[in-house]
């Protein structure tokens, strides 16, 4: 997933949502000297005319303690929320990982 | 007199390369020959690689229990959201191009490097849903720990404000120990199907 910024101004996203797990957070993977590293961070800067990519690897968003299955082919709801309070939903398919 | 010179400077530099052909194979800690892409190394009991015994639920499992068989070997945790379940992906897809008879003489083991979060039939599901040849094992911490740095690898609990409380970061390599035991194939964390194929393969 691929954040656009096409403003003057620097925005951040600051939070997830999902109805289906119990916790939903912004991470971010990264290969340090041989060692695959993971943390929490508190936001994903999307500079001002630029952009932040979530990929594996990289910064991508957790979602902790599911409360329902999720099927292969189906698409589930998430919603971003943004430095500005603004926030947007996205449809995200629900993919198996032998992709 | 100059040439007397270059001709000893030769001699020493020839020499040198002489001495150090014999030395550096006894040398190194084993046998390193640079193949397509990954580093296959001889086994030496006591300093690299070897067997080693973990529980498969409350079941010891053994590295030489698979003797005859190639063993896919890789560390990681169930709760790991992107380079485990990625590596085992590629692992799985090397294996489902295999013909039968040839993964009847591949053995896929997982190891949890979490033993806090990942035991008995959680793991092994969570290992079999990659491929239905994998098994998952694991130990005590210290045991796994043992068996991690007896193939060179390490991993370390990090706390964390995370609702996952701690995770844990990790080396990701994959170790393919041939059929005889005797080497390791070391593959790199950011491996392709083919390169696993091509080991896999290879040893077969």
């Amino acid at each position: 997933m691929t954040l656009v910024n096409n403003s003057e101004t620097a925005y951040a996203l600051t939070s997830v949502s999902f109805s289906g797990a119990s916790t939903v957070e912004i991470h971010e993977t990264s290969m340090n000297e041989g060692m695959m590293r993971m943390r929490k961070i508190s936001h994903i800067d999307i500079p001002a005319n630029g952009s932040a990519e979530l990929k594996p690897g990289s910064y991508h968003i957790m979602l902790i303690g599911l409360e329902r299955e999720m099927k292969a082919g189906t698409t589930e709801t998430l919603t971003l929320t943004f430095s500005d309070n603004s926030q947007k939903p996205v449809e995200a398919p629900v993919g198996t990982l032998s992709e | 007199m100059k040439i007397t010179i270059i001709l000893i400077g030769l001699l020493a530099f020839a020499l040198g390369i002489g001495l150090a052909r014999y030395y550096l194979p006894q040398s190194s800690p084993g046998l390193e020959i640079n193949t397509d892409g990954y580093t296959k190394v001889k086994v030496i009991e006591g300093k690299f690689g070897g067997d080693f015994t973990l529980f498969r639920g409350d079941k010891p499992v053994r590295l030489s229990d698979f003797h005859g068989k190639l063993v896919v070997m890789y560390f990681g945790f169930t709760s790991c959201p992107d380079v485990c379940p990625t590596t085992l992906t590629i692992i799985a897809s090397a294996l489902k191009q295999l013909t039968p008879e040839e993964i009847e003489n591949v053995q896929p083991v997982f190891i949890s490097i979490d033993p806090e979060r990942d035991q008995g039939e959680k793991l092994d599901a969570y290992a079999a849903y990659f491929h239905p040849s994998f098994i998952g094992i694991t130990g005590t911490p210290e045991e796994v720990q043992k068996v991690a740095n007896q193939y060179g690898g390490f991993f370390i609990k990090v706390e964390s404000d995370s609702a996952l409380e701690y995770l844990v970061e990790h080396t990701s390599k994959t170790y393919i120990i041939s059929k005889d035991g005797q080497y390791v194939s070391i593959l790199p964390h950011d491996m392709t199907t083919d390169l696993a194929l091509n080991a896999i393969r290879s040893g077969l």
